[in-house]
């Protein structure tokens, strides 16, 4: 796999990872997601895309390396948060609502850090794209 | 003239864009827990290689390694990775301009000089 396909495919896994944090922020103030309680917190979880020994071929001297890809999406296990409202629809009988406790200063540091990780591959891509552009000018003078 | 110079040019092409795929995958594992970062070492090789002659650089295997300085847990430095990237893509720049030189000298060559 070339570079700009290994950059392509983080790009890919962040963009995923930027709309999982939107939906945790979006869904803040979520009490009854779907008839089952609050809205549970995801979290995206990626890794590489194969691991390093199965890249190796038989001889042990070449390796690929294919890029990185979403291994899930796993619930944050953060709890709830509990409102004394007895006004609210989704209130419990002893007039608490169940929100989702959501870690907003973790959402936000993840957020940048996964607009930092965009960026830095989208740097990478458009130089390979230089290299590659560097290689096809071979030979024209 | 010698043929030399192409193989190891070659070759050299070879290895830095070997080195920039490396690069563009601890780049796309940056956020990946526990990843090991790979490098791309061949000058060393290349160097031994182009010493024994000209059937030893082109049958040079590249390889990519684990890096084996990386603390396991630590942070990819972006930074980092991207100042390796430039500098790789400098130098495959500088090697293709230098090919594209020798290519030139040929065709003024075999054109006679006309």
């Amino acid at each position: 796999m070339d570079a700009m396909a290994i950059s392509r495919t983080a790009l890919d896994v962040e963009w995923q990872r930027l709309q999982v944090i939107a939906q945790n922020l979006a869904n803040e103030n979520t009490t009854n997601a779907g008839g089952d309680g609050p809205y549970r917190p995801l979290r995206l979880v990626s890794g590489p895309d194969a691991g390093f020994e199965q890249l190796v071929d038989a001889n042990g001297v070449q390796s690929r390396p294919v890029g990185v890809r979403v291994v899930g999406l796993e619930p944050l296990a953060d709890g709830a948060r509990r409102v004394h409202d007895p006004a609210h629809p989704h209130a419990d009988a002893d007039g608490f609502v169940t929100y989702p406790n959501l870690d907003r200063a973790a959402e936000m540091t993840l957020l940048i850090r996964t607009s930092r990780a965009y960026e830095a591959n989208l740097t990478a891509m458009t130089i390979a794209q230089q290299m590659y552009m560097r290689a096809l000018d071979l030979g024209r003078r | 003239m010698d043929p030399m110079v192409t193989f190891i040019i070659s070759k050299a092409l070879d290895g830095l864009s070997m080195r920039y795929q490396a690069i563009a995958q601890n780049i796309a594992n940056a956020t990946s827990p526990n990843y090991r970062p790979v490098r791309v070492d061949f000058e060393n090789d290349l160097r031994r290689a182009a010493e024994a002659g000209p059937d030893a650089v082109r049958h040079l295997a590249l390889t990519m390694r684990q890096d084996t300085g990386h603390v396991p847990g630590s942070e990819i430095r972006l930074d980092l990775e991207i100042a390796e990237a430039a500098q790789t893509s400098m130098r495959y720049a500088a090697l293709i301009d230098m090919l594209g030189r020798r290519m030139a000298i040929n065709r003024a060559i075999t054109g006679g000089g006309q």
